[in-house]
């Protein structure tokens, strides 16, 4: 068998029962009117995907906003504990500085959050407020940008009040 | 239409759907024939060509106009079903049907009623490489332009003559070797 190709000029060489049974079957088939339908069918599945879509997106920009307001909350307990430890450890004196110190971190945070009313200790848990790269991960945190996240806390009035 | 009528249609938000619709009822019927030999199963065409047309509609704006449209949609039918039947590979490695040939897939498809003569076409068919597949079927059932085949496939005018010949000749052998 001469396997060299050799060129065909526009017209391709095919055994004669090649070219006989191009012509003479197709025993393919499709359901009856399945073209007639088919656009419409590609329509409707369109427009439902573009509505999944637009919810999608609603769904994605919530979640992005109360993740950001969990970070808000956080980054100004955080903010707000700084500053009342260094306020306390001047007006009263090294003695109550070190009372203060004495006190756990965690601790410190959920009496903050506890009554900031803004956002639960289990709701900045449970949204990775940890810290911890896969959490962040999980939550998005790493695709919103240090401007955005600074945007918000001002459209929070959080950093012009401090 | 024209394609130039139906993009000028696409271009305006007003009249993009009527437009995209124009666009499948154009060209639906050639890509589901592309889809459908390579795939076999009408159920299967039906879901890849959605897909593709679902991602003509997503990348439509992208369409700079180097290529035909007919050509540029072909290409992401055609790399559909690629990735359509990979992932079905890789799924039928694992199980059961893995050794179901294509004369079983025909006779178990309701709208095939092809002869021996066919079903042993489409066996000889699954025999070659994916590519010379490819190029056989856009030459030999959709009598597409060696010039058109090269925009989708990638490949020089010249390496798809060479393709085409030789899927022929292992066609012919395997029918040859097959057809007692």
């Amino acid at each position: 068998m001469n396997n060299e190709y050799r060129p065909d000029n526009g017209k391709d060489e095919l055994p004669e029962w090649l070219v006989r049974m191009k012509k003479e079957r197709s025993g393919m088939k499709v359901p009856e009117g399945y073209f007639d339908k088919f656009p419409d069918e590609l329509m409707k599945k369109l427009k439902a995907d573009k509505g999944d879509q637009s919810i999608q997106d609603t769904q994605v920009r919530t979640s992005n906003i109360r993740r950001l307001n969990a970070w808000t909350t956080a980054a100004a307990a955080s903010i707000l504990l700084l500053v009342t430890i260094w306020n306390r450890s001047t007006e009263s004196g090294p003695q109550y500085a070190n009372a203060l110190s004495e006190i756990p971190v965690e601790q410190a945070m959920a009496y903050l959050i506890d009554n900031t009313d803004a956002y639960s200790w289990r709701d900045i848990v449970d949204e990775g407020m940890t810290g911890e790269e896969e959490g962040i991960q999980r939550l998005g945190m790493d695709e919103l940008s240090d401007e955005a996240i600074i945007d918000e806390l001002y459209e929070e009035e959080i950093l012009e009040l401090l | 239409m024209s394609d130039d009528q139906i993009l000028d249609l696409i271009g305006h938000q007003s009249s993009f759907e009527k437009g995209f619709r124009l666009l499948v009822e154009k060209y639906q019927e050639k890509l589901y024939w592309h889809i459908r030999r390579m795939v076999i199963d009408h159920e299967e065409a039906n879901d890849v060509m959605q897909n593709s047309f679902i991602k003509v509609y997503r990348n439509i704006d992208r369409f700079k106009g180097d290529s035909a449209l007919y050509t540029w949609m072909y290409r992401i039918a055609t790399n559909t079903c690629l990735t359509h039947l990979q992932k079905k590979k890789r799924q039928n490695t694992a199980s059961i049907d893995e050794m179901d040939g294509i004369s079983q897939k025909l006779e178990a498809d309701t709208y095939f009623d092809g002869d021996k003569a066919e079903v042993l076409l489409y066996e000889a068919l699954e025999q070659l490489p994916e590519k010379q597949r490819l190029v056989f079927q856009m030459r030999y059932f959709d009598d597409m332009s060696y010039r058109d085949m090269s925009e989708v496939l990638g490949t020089t005018e010249g390496g798809l003559k060479a393709s085409f010949h030789h899927a022929v000749k292992k066609i012919e052998s395997f029918v040859k070797t097959y057809n007692v």
